[in-house]
């Protein structure tokens, strides 16, 4: 089945089946991801919600015994043809990890490393103040404004996190996928990244695994609930929480699982 | 299954052992004092023993260094002096000796092939770590290893049999031999063979530390930059080099270590001449022969009868140990570093 959104669709999976060696990981996941919104990805550990969301930005391709089948579009594009360019296909398609894994730079480094990547041209005046703003987008600004130069490891925790978001924005990807973003992090700090991304999704599309159902249905519009690598429903989250279609997904939302 | 979903958590049991008071004597506290104190044994003989070689070294290096100070360093004329003081009688000892020569040759000897050791073995950590398909990684990986345990005299035999009649055939011209007939004969035993055979042999140590470091480099520092769209090659270079660099760094210098102290291969494609090669000279520079420190402690050492050769050649060897420490040092220094001032685990 496919899932019909109104909105306009960002990603889009048909089919999508995948593998580490012989274990399979995801089985015909099928799911529409609109523009502008925040999906939120649910289910227990090993039910393949991690797999998928590596899939959108090709992450997966570093794991060797790795291997998928069927299509993900990002704008209607298959981004796992032949010719695709992995490289831009992660500019467009940024991801958050688990462990905040700022790099061992300093916060203003961290923050210009992409943009000097990506645009080597880029210096001086104009690199400041992609920088500033990416740091004001992520919230981060007024905490770090005065240790730009200190490393970006002797930050907190939750700074650490939202040093990560910034330095993505500053790239400007069009998606930002996040892999339980929260899961390191304490409920103070967890609350500020759940603010941001209700901001953020304003300007980008927003992906995010969660284990946290709180969380998930606090600022999801979009949920998936996915149990042994399958997709088992997707939909709005205010309907996935009053009534969900599934006994399954209930179960687990109430907390009966297993 | 998602690996990255499950955290194992494990819990350790702690087992309380009982001994009752009569077993004491052979309870594992008294087995374990005993191994502890047994080891420490170890550790301060061993240590006494390379305090005695130090000593021994300097005792026995001293009259040569005192008879000739700076000298030692600053003049050439080894062969010449040892020539001298070989046939010098008992109640007129010659104790001068200029040991330039020899320390120029383990000068360029070194550097010559480090400049082409880090790059090579740089570039082939990157492949072993970063590129190279599983299926081939065993391989090359066992590769390194071997080439990292043949004895040097191997290498030494290899490079007197081809790469030294090699240079003497094709890079040696007749007009080059007349030119430096004066100053040394041209025969393809030279520096340049000396940085070939030097080379190779502290290549796979090089790989070997290099790619150790490499693979340390935090995965989430990968991952990170590629997610925002760096590409591979970008991520190498400013991200995981960056990061395994004091790793690299270590590696690079227990390399000069090896490489300075080499002695047989080097003894064999060198031509075993005190000659300083001289830069001036253009590339001719690269063909003229050449000793370094450790050599000469081998090919000298028919004169450790006469009291003032056998001083030298300690004198040679205390060069040789004295730059060993220093290395160390710096081997050591730099490892701090990477603890200290690395922060690698946030």
């Amino acid at each position: 089945m496919l899932n019909t959104v109104n909105e306009k669709t960002k990603l889009q999976a048909r089919e999508l089946s995948a593998w580490y060696g012989r274990t399979p990981a995801l089985k015909k996941v099928n799911v529409a991801i609109p523009s502008n919104s925040i999906v939120g990805l649910i289910g227990p550990s090993g039910c393949g919600k991690s797999t998928f969301l590596r899939c959108l930005n090709r992450m997966n391709d570093l794991i060797r015994s790795f291997r998928q089948e069927g299509k993900i579009t990002l704008d209607e594009k298959d981004i796992y043809t032949q010719d695709t360019d992995i490289v831009l296909i992660r500019r467009k398609v940024g991801m958050v990890f688990q462990q905040p894994n700022p790099f061992p730079m300093s916060v203003f480094d961290n923050v210009a490393f992409g943009v000097r990547e990506h645009n080597r041209g880029v210096n001086g005046k104009k690199l400041e103040e992609i920088v500033v703003n990416s740091l004001n987008q992520a919230n981060l600004w007024d905490e770090v404004k005065d240790k730009l130069h200190q490393s970006g490891l002797s930050l907190s925790g939750g700074q650490q996190q939202r040093l990560c978001i910034a330095r993505l924005l500053a790239v400007k990807p069009e998606v930002i996928l996040l892999d339980e973003p929260c899961s390191a992090l304490d409920p103070l700090s967890t609350g500020k990244i759940e603010e941001l991304l209700l901001e953020l999704k304003k300007s980008y599309t927003i992906v995010v695994v969660t284990h946290n159902l709180g969380q998930a249905f606090r600022i999801s519009d979009y949920i998936g609930f996915f149990l042994l690598g399958q997709l088992v429903e997707f939909g709005p989250a205010a309907e996935l929480a009053v009534k969900p279609k599934e006994k399954v997904t209930a179960d687990y939302i109430s907390g009966h699982f297993g | 299954m998602n690996h990255l979903d499950s955290v194992p958590v494990i819990k350790e049991e702690v087992k309380v052992i009982v001994t009752p008071k009569v077993f004491l004597a052979s309870s594992p506290s008294v087995k374990e004092f005993l191994i502890e104190k047994g080891l420490f044994l170890f550790t301060i003989l061993s240590s006494i023993l390379i305090f005695f070689v130090f000593i021994f070294v300097a005792k026995e290096a001293w009259p040569v260094l005192r008879a000739n100070g700076l000298a030692f360093i600053f003049t050439g004329g080894w062969d010449q002096d040892f020539y001298q003081a070989w046939v010098a009688t008992a109640k007129e000892p010659s104790w001068h000796f200029g040991a330039l020569p020899l320390i120029c040759g383990t000068i360029f000897t070194t550097l010559g092939a480090l400049c082409f050791t880090l790059p090579l073995g740089l570039g082939c950590a990157i492949f072993l770590v970063e590129v190279c398909p599983p299926w081939f990684f065993k391989p090359v990986e066992s590769t390194v290893r071997l080439l990292a345990a043949i004895p040097s005299v191997i290498y030494g035999l290899v490079a007197l049999l081809v790469v030294v009649p090699w240079i003497d055939r094709h890079l040696i011209t007749n007009e080059m031999s007349l030119r430096m007939a004066k100053v040394a004969a041209l025969d393809g035993t030279s520096l340049l063979a000396g940085i070939l055979v030097l080379g190779m042999m502290i290549v796979p140590i090089f790989v070997a530390l290099a790619a150790d470091a490499l693979r340390v480099v935090p995965k989430a520092y990968k991952e990170g930059s590629l997610a925002l769209g760096v590409s591979h090659w970008r991520t190498i270079i400013k991200i995981m080099l960056p990061v395994a660099k004091k790793g690299i760094i270590a590696g690079a210098i227990l390399a000069t270590g090896r490489a300075i102290g080499e002695a047989i291969a080097l003894s064999m494609v060198t031509g075993s001449v005190a000659n300083i090669p001289n830069p001036s000279h253009g590339p001719v520079f690269f063909l003229e022969p050449l000793r370094t420190l450790a050599s000469t402690v081998v090919d000298n050492a028919e004169g450790m009868g006469v009291p003032t050769c056998e001083s030298a050649l300690f004198a040679c060897g205390a060069f040789l140990l004295v730059s060993c420490v220093i290395l160390s040092f710096f081997a050591r220094l730099v490892a701090r570093g990477q603890k200290q001032g690395g922060g690698l685990n946030g």
